[in-house]
């Protein structure tokens, strides 16, 4: 009997050649028979349980879908895990080095992976949502193995042992190159159970797999999605556990502002206006279609159209209104000398912000070297104040920051959890961090900042 | 291509009727008022912001397909960056000084003697600092289009934006030409996408999509179903079906030679990257014997699958032709499946180039072992093979044929 042959083509196994008939059941179970082709066929992802079934049932394999092999991961630096991280280590390792874990921004979830990398040995591709990350990755993993690491994403495109990919660039690139790791490591792992993300971790081979986050949870069909994708939730650490000792402390301040007179009967008249309309078409945003429904109506007549400016005028009344603003620079004054970062809802926000008191933005168009250069001269100390409306949200790590300011934000209690954490990280000189959260009085802000902060990092604060 | 919010249509139970426009004279009036709009902006060099105004009155005025048509022509032009490509160095000395203002709660005494000291920060400073985003970006092209064109392209872009909601398509042609047999597996190849072919007595489906489709209705492939859709027109009879997820409905696109589509893939050449034009332009001018041919044929590979190599080269004016596929990273399944058919008919003329990609310093060692049959067939190219490496393969061929009497076309 000559072997079995499992090849990989496009993010999917192949496997042809000598095979028993019925397929062992632990293969059937995860293949397909492809008619385009006439062979059998699996997700990427299947590889380990067909490699295993085949083996188990004595069928000869001639693995050509395997495009790892061991590496010698040279250290450049010692580490010492701390308890939380070391629990979490073993915990991933004895659940096979499958799973997730649930670390608070700023408690170490970097070092946890470059751990994970070294006990595997294995070519790692770790997935990033961001061009940041992308970057702060990067160097970290240079700065422990040495390079050159492979960048995918922000205009590069490298591939090495360890490898460092935007989510959207892995959903791309996946198909030629998702063989070619033993570890897929996910990073903001939430992302993943998206349509179109997760085909990143459906298409890789990766039998070892490590999902980091905040926040994994979903509370949705997502969480099934995402413990099929990486395996089960093995170790969660809250805030509460770290905070003071390998966390900053902190205090959250909510502070509502009252809108101008002027401003105030404009943000009257348009909310009216389009709330009138919401009434008569019923439509009360239960679901993401009534998005869709809301803007279809507006564009089908004049009156819709006027209706949609008067949405848009409201909202920037009360996200970014003038007195919003003269509270901004009472606070920049406030806390003169430290390292400040600014959260807006949208760009628009974070640019008027930027030309008004002169301060670097970084947004998604913003340049990838001048985003490099705002991001280390922030930690530098040469920006204190830095202006961001999505982008930082995750991740990113500035341990200089102390101080938060919300100018504005959207209802997701995963984004004030993650902007908090921006400011969390531990660093020399910093006791208390504080994150404030700026609500326009009277408007629908209101309730989006009652909804985001149903967390626990938030209960029992102010 | 055209996104969600312009796309138009009608159902008819779960049938999709995309409302193409007739090329009547109301529509051609705005295309062409449109393309005039865009080449006075160009001549005058005007930003993205200046061009949105008037366009956004042109396109409120009119309302239907206008805002679709805007898309289309902005999506062809050339844009540069905006005037003073000093801005990020202006930026940044600017940020830097606001930087120590800040430290101390905003010092307005250094600001000023700052800016009185450095005249050109001081403009910059009371201009737009950001003033380098997109919306500043200055036209420079635009695009070549009749207005008929651009009506070609709304009516294309219509089915394109509804492919990018389908996980694969069908499509149904007559048996009879092999030229557009050709054509189409050809873009099939270069869209990467797989076809499963059944033949039938009224010529052939072909049910188009990506490997991952198997597994799951993945839009990933619907961008590719979208850009491979235009060379579907080209063909004389055809008719194409695809299954669309449309606000989480599933309905049904139909169409065929008579719903009045016209490509602007007017042949394939327009769509093969600059390696090969620049490949088959250096091969003559290498190569006095050996010519490219124009028409590579179709080869049958059995069980229904069809294969067109990429090139094919004539020795002399009438002398034997020999064909030249490639394989890259992406075709390692095809690989294995036209060695195995190569081996089994060695009389065929087929020379085979492998990207290094597809085919490392170990494993195209464990091919040759596989084959050794073919060993005098088979080469490695990085990206895109070389002339002189072409050359001698074919040189090859004509020699092992002049040996064997086997491998050789006429």
């Amino acid at each position: 009997m000559t072997a079995a042959v499992l090849s990989f083509e496009a993010g999917t196994l192949s496997l042809r050649g000598d095979l028993p008939e019925p397929l062992p059941p632990d293969v059937a179970a995860h293949v397909k028979w492809d008619p385009r082709t006439s062979t059998w066929r699996a997700r990427g992802m299947d590889y380990a349980p067909v490699v295993i079934g085949l083996l188990a049932a004595g069928v000869p394999l001639d693995d050509r879908a395997r495009g790892f092999a061991p590496v010698d991961l040279k250290w450049r630096k010692e580490l010492t895990l701390r308890p939380h991280q070391q629990q979490a280590l073993d915990r991933w390792w004895q659940s096979g080095s499958r799973g997730i874990v649930e670390l608070p921004t700023g408690a170490g979830k970097t070092i946890l992976a470059v751990m994970a990398i070294a006990a595997v040995a294995r070519p790692a591709l770790v997935l990033v949502p961001t061009i940041d990350l992308l970057q702060q990755w990067t160097t970290v993993l240079e700065d422990f193995f040495g390079g050159p690491v492979g960048m995918l994403g922000g205009g590069e495109h490298r591939v090495a042992d360890l490898t460092v990919s935007t989510y959207d660039s892995a959903v791309l690139q996946m198909e030629f190159i998702g063989n070619r790791f033993g570890l897929l490591i996910a990073d903001e792992c939430h992302h993943l159970p998206g349509a179109v993300y997760r085909l990143a971790a459906e298409m890789a081979t990766a039998p070892f797999r490590l999902g980091l986050s905040a926040t994994p949870d979903s509370g949705d069909e997502r969480d099934a999605l995402l413990t099929g994708l990486l395996g089960p939730v093995v170790c969660r650490v809250g805030i509460g556990e770290l905070e003071g000792k390998y966390l900053s402390g902190y205090r959250t301040e909510r502070i509502e502002v009252p809108l101008d007179a002027d401003e105030e009967a404009g943000y009257r008249f348009h909310h009216r206006v389009y709330t009138d309309f919401l009434k008569r078409h019923r439509i009360a945003f239960r679901s993401p279609a009534d998005w869709g429904r809301f803007l279809g109506l507006c564009a089908r007549s004049a009156e819709g159209k006027q209706v949609l400016a008067s949405f848009f005028e409201q909202r920037r009344i009360a996200r970014s209104g003038r007195a919003k603003i003269r509270m901004v620079e009472e606070l920049l004054r406030r806390h003169a000398g430290e390292r400040i970062i600014l959260f807006t809802a949208d760009n628009a926000g974070a640019y008027l912000l930027g030309r008004h008191f002169l301060l670097p933005v970084i947004t998604h168009r913003t340049g990838v070297r001048e985003r490099k250069e705002f991001l280390e001269g922030f930690r530098s100390g040469v920006y204190p104040v830095l202006v961001t409306s999505k982008v930082l949200n995750e991740g990113v790590d500035v341990p200089e920051a102390g101080v938060g300011i919300v100018l504005s934000g959207s209802a997701s209690v995963r984004e004030h959890v993650q902007r908090l954490g921006r400011i969390l990280r531990p660093a020399a000189g910093k006791s208390e961090a504080v994150l404030y959260e700026l609500v326009g009085a009277g408007t629908s802000e209101q309730s989006v900042s009652r909804r985001r902060r149903e967390h626990a990092a938030y209960r029992g604060r102010y | 291509m055209l996104g969600r919010e312009y796309i138009r249509f009608h159902r008819r139970g779960d049938l999709i009727h995309p409302d193409f426009l007739p090329e009547s004279q109301v529509y051609l009036d705005l295309a062409a008022e449109l393309l005039t709009l865009y080449a006075d902006a160009r001549d005058r060099g005007c930003s993205r912001g200046e061009l949105a105004v008037p366009v956004e009155a042109l396109v409120k005025g009119h309302g239907g397909p206008a805002g679709a048509f805007v898309k289309l022509i902005d999506d062809a032009c050339g844009y540069t960056a905006a005037a003073g490509n000093d801005c990020p160095e202006l930026r940044r000395r600017l940020l830097t000084l606001s930087g120590e203002w800040w430290k101390n709660g905003w010092d307005e005494a250094a600001r000023q003697r700052a800016l009185t000291a450095m005249p050109e920060l001081a403009a910059f400073a009371a201009g737009d600092i950001y003033g380098d985003l997109p919306e500043n970006e200055r036209l420079t092209e635009i695009p070549d289009w009749t207005p008929e064109a651009v009506i070609r392209r709304y009516n294309l872009g219509l089915v394109q934006g509804l492919l990018l909601y389908a996980g694969n398509l069908t499509l149904t042609i007559p048996a009879a030409d092999a030229a557009e047999w050709r054509r189409l597996f050809k873009y099939l190849k270069f869209f990467r996408l797989l076809a499963e072919l059944r033949r039938h007595d009224k010529g052939l489906t072909v049910t188009v999509s990506g490997p991952f489709a198997l597994f799951e209705n993945t839009r990933k492939y619907g961008c590719q179903l979208a850009s491979f859709f235009p060379a579907v027109p080209l063909l004389k009879n055809w008719q194409v079906t695809a299954e669309i997820r449309w606000d989480k409905r599933d309905l049904r696109l139909k169409l065929d030679e008579r719903s009045g589509l016209i490509s602007h893939y007017r042949n394939f050449s327009a769509y093969v990257p600059e390696e090969i034009r620049l490949f088959i332009q250096l091969f003559r001018q290498k190569s006095d014997k050996w010519q490219p041919v124009g028409d590579t044929p179709l080869i049958e590979l059995g069980e229904g699958r069809i294969a067109f190599p990429d090139f094919s080269f004539r020795a002399g004016d009438d002398g034997p032709v020999v064909h030249l596929e490639l394989f890259h990273r992406w075709h390692r399944a095809q690989l294995t499946d036209r060695l195995a058919f190569l081996a089994r008919h060695p009389e065929l003329p087929l020379v085979i180039g492998i990207d290094r990609s597809l085919a490392d310093d170990n494993e195209f060692p464990v091919i040759l072992d596989h084959y050794p049959q073919l060993a005098d067939r088979l080469f490695r190219f990085r990206d895109f093979p070389g002339v002189d490496r072409v050359l001698k393969m074919l040189e090859g061929r004509v020699s092992a044929h002049s040996v064997t009497g086997g491998g050789i076309s006429r």
